[in-house]
């Protein structure tokens, strides 16, 4: 396979998006950041005080892709390391790119080489003689890497990813009925679809990424008001801000914060239906970008402790603040497109 | 005659930026710990940038630059037109907005918006001051597949402002290396009236 890494990745995209677009981009799939289509707020609660989460996701993934697109993500989960080897072998045969998710910790090129076990993505291309080739887009890299160290790599029972569920998980996306041109019904329908999941909707239809059921999930601005009440009561208590809490907040926020720069990439494709296409897109970047920075203090919270720790717990916490006019605004531009829409419709028939 | 006022900051700076290879000496510019090749900075604490002066952090200084923590810098009081910066953000490009004050007075609000230290091009119609070979990582070694860059950002007033204080926004993931104020030209003001 004759693929290389892209020139510069996007706003937004992360260690898997930046996998699937490169698939998508391979296969000569245009305007490939702008499948991602879910925008919306989910907050959980699993008991504990440590496990409050909050996402951007309300469907699974691979459906994400399916709607509107026809892009069909395969997910394999095994525990069966050899099964893994042959299988990922047999793929690259048949000129299948393969995602893999992987720990960081053994990869020397990594800026968290021995410092950390983290979860990433990482394209393989290629196999040859004990070497597999890769795409690492978030490095700009293409290199080889020998069979052991990989095997290795790819078990994540060390990272955060186990609680998934299994040891290796890899993905092959398959684009051959892809469907690129977007409708402006499909963008209103999305607008839609996602306003109705910020102003708490049919929240028991809802499920997380990998298609699990959400239960006792809030959504949308109240999914955000819980949120910050539960940073607030933590952060009065430096003990219950534990190493673990400050890693979870920091995925969750850059997870939000990448959610809402990829939806604009799918809103591009609706700027000539409506005026004000153009206005909600410029809005969710400017949000994206506060999420970013709340991401980001919760990454720099990870490297101190004690006072400093909740020092910064405190900030978050007033940026959180500052984040939540912004949301409702996205709401408000949402209905209007959404109302003339209707409007518009309705003198049709007239 | 432009006048200018290069803002003094060693009692500001809060985060180190640069690591030197040869003295061992890491810096910390991201939270991951990597940071700009220091030896590649020029070690020169008195500098010009497109005709503007800058006091630039002195090499191997303990702290280099300004992670921005609602600090409040005073100045002298003094009626200004503009402030160039030499900074850069990390892990994302960035606005946000920087008061100026009168003693206890807000007399002006403008946003201040840096590029990612790892971008080719600016975000924000910057220049570049520096550009590095690569990121140095907390392990001591230099990744060259991503060049960093030190820029220059001009803020220009719409109208003089009247200030003695400078008051940062909270984000540390903007970094400022140096500060110069530009004054208002009093003597062409005098020549007009």
């Amino acid at each position: 396979m004759n693929m290389q890494p892209r020139s510069e990745p996007k706003e937004g995209e992360d260690c898997f998006t930046l996998c699937v677009s490169s698939i998508l981009a391979y296969h000569k799939v245009p305007e490939f950041c702008s499948v991602w289509k879910q925008c919306g707020l989910v907050y959980t609660e699993q008991g504990t005080e440590e496990t409050a989460r909050i996402s951007p996701i309300y469907r699974a993934t691979e459906k994400d892709l399916q709607h509107i697109h026809h892009i069909y993500l395969q997910i394999y989960r095994t525990d069966d390391q050899s099964s893994v080897v042959s299988h990922i072998k047999q793929l690259l045969l048949q000129g299948e790119p393969v995602i893999v998710w992987l720990d960081v910790f053994d990869m020397k090129y990594n800026s968290l080489y021995q410092l950390r076990h983290f979860a990433h993505c990482l394209l393989l291309v290629g196999y040859t003689d004990g070497q597999f080739e890769f795409i690492d887009e978030f490095y700009h890299l293409k290199d080889t890497i020998d069979e052991q160290t990989l095997i290795n790599a790819l078990d994540l029972t060390q990272t955060e990813m186990i609680e998934e569920g299994t040891q290796y998980v890899y993905n092959v996306v398959d684009s051959t009925q892809a469907v690129m041109d977007v409708q402006e019904q499909d963008i209103y329908d999305v607008i839609q679809m996602n306003l109705e999941v910020m102003e708490s909707q049919h929240s028991n239809v809802l499920t997380t990424d990998h298609g699990r059921p959400l239960v006792n999930a809030h959504t949308g601005l109240e999914a955000l008001d819980r949120y910050i009440d539960h940073i607030r009561h933590c952060t009065a208590d430096v003990t219950l801000l534990t190493d673990n809490y400050v890693e979870q907040m920091y995925q969750d926020l850059s997870r939000i914060s990448n959610n809402r720069y990829l939806f604009t990439y799918f809103l591009q494709q609706g700027i000539s239906y409506h005026p004000s296409i153009e206005k909600l897109i410029y809005k969710y970047q400017y949000v994206a970008q506060r999420w970013k920075l709340v991401s980001n203090m919760a990454l720099k919270s990870q490297y101190v402790e004690g006072e400093k720790r909740q020092h910064m717990l405190i900030r978050i916490l007033h940026k959180l603040e500052d984040v939540r006019p912004l949301e409702s605004e996205l709401i408000e531009i949402s209905h209007m497109i959404l109302a003339k829409n209707d409007q518009e419709i309705e003198m049709e028939y007239l | 005659m432009e006048q200018y006022y290069p803002l003094p900051l060693d009692d500001y700076y809060n985060n180190n930026g640069f690591s030197y290879d040869l003295e061992q000496r890491i810096g910390n510019f991201t939270t991951f710990g990597s940071s700009y090749p220091g030896d590649e900075i020029p070690d020169q604490k008195d500098l010009i940038i497109e005709d503007i002066p800058f006091l630039f952090p002195e090499a191997k200084s303990t702290f280099n630059n300004i992670e921005l923590e609602n600090q409040r810098l005073s100045v002298p009081e003094h009626h200004y037109t503009a402030m160039s910066i030499l900074g850069a953000a990390d892990n994302g490009s960035y606005d946000e907005n920087v008061e100026y004050h009168l003693n206890d007075t807000l007399v002006h609000r403008m946003p201040l918006a840096l590029t990612n230290w790892t971008d080719q091009m600016p975000k924000y119609n910057e220049k570049v001051v520096y550009r590095c070979s690569g990121i140095y990582t907390q392990k001591g070694s230099l990744l060259t597949s991503k060049q960093t860059t030190i820029w220059l950002q001009t803020i220009q007033f719409e109208h003089p402002i009247h200030i003695n204080a400078i008051v940062l926004p909270d984000n540390p993931c903007m970094h400022l290396f140096a500060i110069t104020l530009k004054k208002e030209n009093t003597n062409e003001h005098a020549t007009t009236i």
